[in-house]
């Protein structure tokens, strides 16, 4: 690809990075599986960009690319395949806001959605980044009304968990 | 938090979300140096190996090639072995585009994780086979030229000869006994990966058939 390519397709990454920082929160949410994850999506888009159609909503195909890239991408640490540490990796996760809000939420949060399988949590993040159950139905690959069961039962899951002492 | 509803959880992610973003924002000349980044997928390793794989088997024709001068009394064993590798290429170009096309995978979700499995197994089954096929062949040529090594034309004669009955069922041993080998390297590089992929893809098949 030119170089002439290459900027309209940083405008559009450049204004669009929230959605790989929201996938990369939920899948390698810190350190060097977060910058190996970012890059990979980044990556993934850029080859994809030609096959991009116009026709498509611009976040939805991100949404798919970085998504699909979040499942796919084989994460090894030096010990074997990755595994999170959440009390470690939540000790690294910024805070919302400078005087500490929601302190003791986002760690809770983060846990509860720890527990779900990786299907669930894409869905649960397309939820949360308030994206309608026709967007979300899209993105998955599913109907509208299964992507709608779905959340409710991921919602419920959610609630179920938050609830317990567990976290 | 107890009394926390999803739709707070909404509201809750949507505020860290956004502060999580400004922490991690890059520039557009640093999104750049990653765009000129190469992929760590597990895909790409793979097609790099078959890249090595296929440079060493060109190194090693030429290697069999330049032996069939040196050793005039086994050139045409080392002609065979040389010639033997030339097909492979086809089966290798056509493991490199398949896994090529799993990269390549498009659409929603389910459907990218669909035709990567699709082209990801047979790209693995390939692999296997042509493992299968190759090892057993270069291990019995090494043989030759380990028997020639240690006792020259006549050992060579002597093995091709009087002990030409062995060399099938030779062969077949060694098949049986890389087989095992194959499947075991194959499965540790790649079958849990492999196994979480269609688990998910599992998931999604039930979900849009729900």
């Amino acid at each position: 690809m030119s170089a002439a390519d290459e900027q309209p397709f940083l405008a559009l990454l450049n204004e669009h990075q929230g959605i790989l920082h929201r996938v990369c929160q939920l899948y390698a949410p810190v350190g060097e599986e977060r910058r190996d994850l970012f890059q990979e999506m980044v990556v993934q888009l850029w080859r994809a960009w030609p096959n991009y159609r116009q026709a498509a909503k611009v976040t939805t195909w991100m949404y798919q690319i970085a998504l699909n890239t979040a499942i796919s991408t084989l994460r090894r640490s030096k010990r074997g395949f990755l595994r999170v540490d959440w009390n470690e990796t939540l000790s690294q996760v910024p805070q919302p806001g400078p005087d500490g809000a929601y302190a003791e939420e986002v760690p809770r949060l983060y846990r509860a959605i720890a527990r779900l399988s990786d299907v669930e949590k894409a869905i649960a993040l397309l939820y949360l980044d308030d994206l309608s159950y026709d967007e979300i139905a899209t993105i998955a690959g599913i109907t509208t009304g299964n992507a709608r069961v779905k959340m409710n039962r991921i919602r419920e899951k959610l609630r179920v968990l938050l609830e317990s002492d567990e976290l | 938090m107890k009394e926390n509803e999803p739709d707070e959880l909404k509201q809750l992610w949507q505020v860290h979300a956004r502060h999580d973003a400004e922490v991690h924002h890059l520039q557009p000349d640093q999104l750049l140096v990653l765009l000129k980044g190469r992929t760590g997928s597990v895909l790409r390793t793979m097609q790099w190996n078959i890249l090595i794989e296929s440079l060493l088997g060109l190194g090693l024709m030429a290697f069999f090639l330049w032996l069939s001068f040196r050793l005039p009394d086994l050139r045409w064993v080392c002609r065979a072995a040389a010639l033997f590798f030339s097909p492979f290429y086809v089966l290798y170009y056509r493991n490199f585009r398949q896994l090529q096309a799993a990269a390549h995978a498009s659409g929603n979700l389910r459907d990218q994780l669909r035709q990567a499995l699709i082209y990801w197994e047979s790209a693995l089954r390939l692999y296997v086979r042509m493992n299968m096929a190759l090892l057993p062949p270069f291990f019995l040529v090494g043989g030759v030229l380990g028997a020639y090594e240690a006792g020259g034309l006549e050992a060579v004669q002597r093995i091709v000869t009087a002990h030409w009955y062995w060399w099938l069922p030779a062969g077949g041993l060694l098949t049986v006994a890389i087989y095992p080998l194959v499947r075991w390297a194959v499965r540790l590089f790649y079958a849990r990966h492999l196994e979480k992929l269609k688990n998910c893809l599992a998931e999604l098949e039930r979900l849009a058939g729900a």
